[in-house]
């Protein structure tokens, strides 16, 4: 049972966090995009299981369903841009376990993101052309 | 940037008196090279006298007067009103620890955790005192460097992994930790390194570098735990003994 001084301490805790900090909102956008790439990947074998429990014209209809749809169609933008964020800030991680990098965090974050912005833009320029 | 005042917003909460915390305001004049416990003993001595805060070596060495000042914990008297950049300045209680009363924060859950590593050094008994250690052997560069922490508790109050399971050892107990392990003297390596290898230990580490941002002694506490992370997996392998 966290005692009462506990309890006061905590209901400050949304205000009490390190919210300027760059290592903070990469870890933040890590788990949103891990969370909705999940999200995605459970919806995307959902639909590809479609063709084995109704049938290839049952499938093909959804997937054209869903393809012609203007929203989905360009909500795949922002889904190449959550894989994108979500492998490049990986890779950072990873630098980490492998005890890389620890005094240039902020700079490899974003060398990261600089990247990934040339990679998604380069995305949006194929799709929209 | 000079300021003639400021202002100034202090958490204010007694358990055993009030039923909710509040904020007071107080308005500050500025002195030259004023630090944050300057303002705090200002409202203290000239305007409201039962205003609690902790304090005691004034110049960074005893790790009690941390806060958290406009955003993030920072030590009161290594942080100058002038580095804030701003005359409006919101003082509360370090997070993630029981308030005392207003900016005085009960340490102890902090300390529990700092013994759970055993933090003090046990010599293997075959050695004799003194062991020679050679400065140029770069044995102890890493080492040297962590040994500087002065368990204010800034990171545990930025750790946003102990703000949500109480029972991770946070940032400066693994730190600790790490000293010791590393130290090729010490007797009971594999046991510590056992006690620091657990879910809420080292692996609770999401490498989110708050500590690290925090650390008045501009320590690495991230480096640490990864440390102890390689050792984890290679005394699982055998191959740290």
């Amino acid at each position: 049972m966290p005692s009462r001084e506990m309890v006061a301490s905590q209901r400050y805790k949304t205000n009490s966090q390190v919210w300027n900090a760059v290592g903070m909102w990469a870890w933040m956008l890590h788990r949103a995009t891990g969370i909705g790439l999940v999200l995605y990947l459970i919806l995307h074998a959902t639909l590809i299981s479609t063709s084995l429990i109704s049938g290839a014209q049952s499938f093909n209809a959804t997937l054209t369903m869903l393809m012609t749809n203007p929203v989905l169609h360009y909500m795949e933008l922002l889904l190449v841009g959550a894989v994108i964020y979500h492998g490049l800030n990986g890779v950072r991680l990873l630098l980490f376990d492998i005890g890389i990098g620890f005094s240039k965090q902020k700079e490899i974050f974003w060398a990261a993101m600089v990247l990934g912005a040339i990679m998604w833009i380069s995305v949006v320029v194929v799709k929209l052309s | 940037m000079s300021l003639q005042e400021i202002n100034v917003k202090i958490f204010r909460y007694d358990p055993e008196a009030d039923v909710e915390p509040r904020f007071d305001s107080f308005t500050v004049p500025v002195i030259k090279n004023m630090a944050i416990l300057d303002v705090v003993m200002y409202v203290q001595n000239y305007v409201d006298k039962t205003l609690a805060f902790r304090c005691s070596c004034r110049i960074g060495m005893c790790g009690s007067c941390a806060m958290y000042i406009n955003g993030r914990p920072r030590l009161a008297c290594r942080t100058q009103v002038s580095s804030l950049g701003t005359p409006d300045i919101t003082i509360m209680p370090l997070p993630n620890l029981p308030i005392i009363r207003d900016l005085a924060t009960d340490m102890e859950p902090f300390f529990e955790k700092w013994k759970k590593i055993k933090p003090f050094y046990v010599g293997k008994s075959e050695l004799k005192d003194p062991v020679a250690i050679r400065p140029d052997s770069g044995e102890r560069e890493f080492i040297d460097q962590m040994l500087d922490c002065i368990t204010c508790g800034c990171c545990y109050g930025a750790c946003s992994m102990v703000a949500t399971n109480e029972e991770y050892l946070g940032p400066a107990a693994l730190n600790r930790a790490y000293t010791l392990i590393a130290d090729k003297r010490d007797a009971i390596r594999v046991e510590r390194l056992k006690a620091v290898g657990r879910s809420y230990g080292v692996w609770r580490c999401h490498d989110q570098f708050n500590c690290a941002e925090v650390c008045p002694k501009k320590l690495v506490p991230t480096k640490s735990i990864q440390q102890l992370k390689k050792r984890c997996v290679l005394q699982k392998f055998g191959v740290f003994k």
